[in-house]
């Protein structure tokens, strides 16, 4: 593995370890507010400063590694599951099954990057539940064209007239012969899409449609924005705990793509 | 040509009448009362009832359906309830200033990653090489809602060069571009970089080598050339990110386009707002990628006859 992947791999692997673990390594209580000391930049106490209701920003980005690695881990879950069952069925069966699922793909990317996303999220309220499906409801299709595409390689192949002609239902051809070739471009693929949900859930935080009631970047960096002039630590810091997460995670799919999966050049998007 | 040009234009109306129904259905098939929601604890049962009565939430799902469409297609996307005005005229007004911010950052893009990944494809694996990647990684993964910030204290608190926010001639677009268009700009040159990697292989530049041409006209009119196929799509994919990221870095910079309109909205709880917002960001996309598509078929004549 190269160095740059071994660096995401160990960021990712840090953040992991704050969000299980936040409430032991928090120096106080996220949300424990001393309005007396509102604003006040780093101290010896508190090392990265206060917010606006003197909370302590430190904790604040600990407990936030939970709702992002929570948003990132089950949004790319139910991503791919969706994405694996529709993309077999398109590119397995193909005919009717493949142009319903196909023209449903099309649909859905006619709406640009994550205003989906947005709108889901401003009509069903915000709420952590409420995000993640947001961000899965258009997370799926990467996976299911992903999986289609080598499905309808896969299909055609020798071995998989051989396990016909053996007698293989369709479901044991898909479970046993087919999807375990699918695995490597996967994890690729659900690397940067751990990336890109974490962004997602900043920006509708950051947007104001994030889940209420608990520290996320995307929200700190929301309230930051408006005492910019005054206060820039409050969202120097969130900012920068977003940054190396997405960037670790972006190192480590550029490196497993290298070593798994070479023919796949496409780069994760994230906006 | 014109079949081509017909297929695309009627694959156009499908997913716009596709999209609006969706946008209809959302709102409508939403648990809970929207409009309890959007009047908020304190409104009274006569009130909502009122709004009701008056936004013809009162009828049936289908006749409310039949008259969303019939206003579409007469360009009525219906009343804001904050604002009280035609969304359609609030949407026409706000949509220069996000086009303007848009095409700002994909200029902007476009001449950083173009010469940056034609450099790197040149000299594969140099210092400039790896610089130039490691520099696009850190652009995709760097949030617009914290570039924006940072290029805000930096450029205009403690320099002084630009204004903090809001649209005021060419200087108060510099910052909010180059926000907008580093993730594209990132992208981009990754996508230069591996297609110009894939042309330089091909045969005909070494013919053209063998021919003693000069390599400047090798890498731009023989090479680039064939490479841009790939960075147009990549570019038509990109621009749903930079539209939908227009809504973020909007709110940065307090700059007045749809995407600030939008946020108001959802701010507002102005369903008729986000509706009509979200429609027209849509669109626009699908329109760009209609001109991306017919660029490609000038671009690429094997296109033409698929």
């Amino acid at each position: 593995m190269s160095l740059l992947a071994r660096v995401g791999l160990a960021i990712m692997a840090i953040t992991l370890l704050v969000a299980v673990a936040a409430p032991a390594l928090a120096p106080a209580n996220p949300d424990r507010q001393v309005l007396a000391e509102k604003f006040r930049g780093p101290s010896a106490e508190h090392p990265l400063g206060q917010d606006r209701s003197g909370r302590d920003i430190l904790s604040r980005i600990l407990y936030g590694a939970r709702v992002s690695m929570l948003v990132g881990i089950s949004t790319v879950a139910i991503s791919v599951l969706v994405g694996l069952f529709l993309g077999s069925l398109a590119g397995y069966f193909g005919k009717i099954a493949d142009e319903v699922i196909m023209r449903a793909i099309d649909i859905l990317q006619a709406f640009p990057g994550i205003l989906l996303a947005i709108a889901l999220t401003a009509i069903l309220g915000p709420s952590l539940r409420n995000i993640v499906f947001a961000l899965s409801a258009l997370g799926w299709v990467g996976y299911a064209r992903l999986v289609r595409g080598e499905f309808l390689k896969i299909r055609e192949m020798e071995y998989v007239s051989a396990a016909r002609a053996l007698g293989a239902g369709d479901s044991r051809i898909i479970l046993r012969h087919i999807l375990p070739n699918l695995w490597a471009p996967i994890i690729v693929q659900a690397t940067f899409g751990v990336a890109a949900a974490i962004l997602g859930e900043a920006s509708l935080s950051f947007l104001g449609l994030g889940a209420q009631g608990m520290p996320s970047w995307g929200g700190m960096l929301n309230e930051g924005i408006d005492y910019l002039f005054m206060a820039p630590h409050l969202s120097i810091f969130p900012g920068l705990a977003l940054m190396i997460t997405i960037l670790g995670l972006n190192f480590l799919g550029d490196g497993l793509r290298d070593r798994l999966d070479p023919r796949m050049r496409a780069f994760g998007s994230a906006g | 040509m014109s079949t081509f040009i017909a297929r695309r234009l009627a694959f156009l109306v499908f997913v716009t009448f596709m999209v609006s129904t969706l946008v209809f259905f959302f709102i409508h098939f939403i648990p809970g009362d929207p409009l309890a929601i959007m009047l908020g604890d304190t409104a009274r049962a006569a009130d909502v009832a009122e709004l009701r009565t008056q936004m013809g939430l009162d009828r049936p799902l289908g006749e409310q359906y039949v008259r969303f469409l019939r206003g579409l297609v007469h360009g009525d996307l219906g009343r804001s309830l904050r604002y009280d005005k035609p969304v359609m005229e609030m949407v026409l007004a706000r949509l220069p200033a996000t086009l303007e911010l848009a095409t700002a950052a994909m200029i902007i893009a476009i001449l950083i990653a173009i010469p940056a990944g034609i450099m790197s494809a040149i000299r594969p694996y140099s210092a400039f090489d790896h610089g130039s990647m490691f520099l696009s990684l850190v652009g995709v993964s760097m949030p617009s809602f914290w570039l924006g910030p940072l290029l805000i204290l930096a450029f205009a608190i403690h320099l002084d060069w630009f204004p903090v926010s809001g649209r005021a001639g060419i200087s108060s677009l510099v910052l909010p571009a180059i926000t907008l268009g580093t993730a594209l700009a990132a992208i981009l040159s990754r996508m230069t970089r591996s297609a110009m990697l894939e042309v330089i292989r091909e045969e005909y530049i070494t013919a053209g080598r063998a021919k003693g041409l000069t390599e400047r006209t090798l890498i731009l009119k023989h090479g680039f050339r064939n490479a841009l196929i790939p960075v147009l799509t990549v570019l038509g994919l990109q621009i749903g990110a930079l539209l939908s990221g227009a809504v973020v870095t909007e709110k940065v910079f307090a700059w007045p386009g749809i995407g600030r309109l939008l946020v108001d909205g959802i701010e507002a709880r102005d369903y008729p707002l986000v509706q009509g917002c979200v429609l027209a960001i849509s669109l626009s996309y699908v329109l760009v990628n209609l001109a991306i598509d017919l660029l490609y078929a000038a671009v690429d004549p094997r296109i033409r006859m698929e």
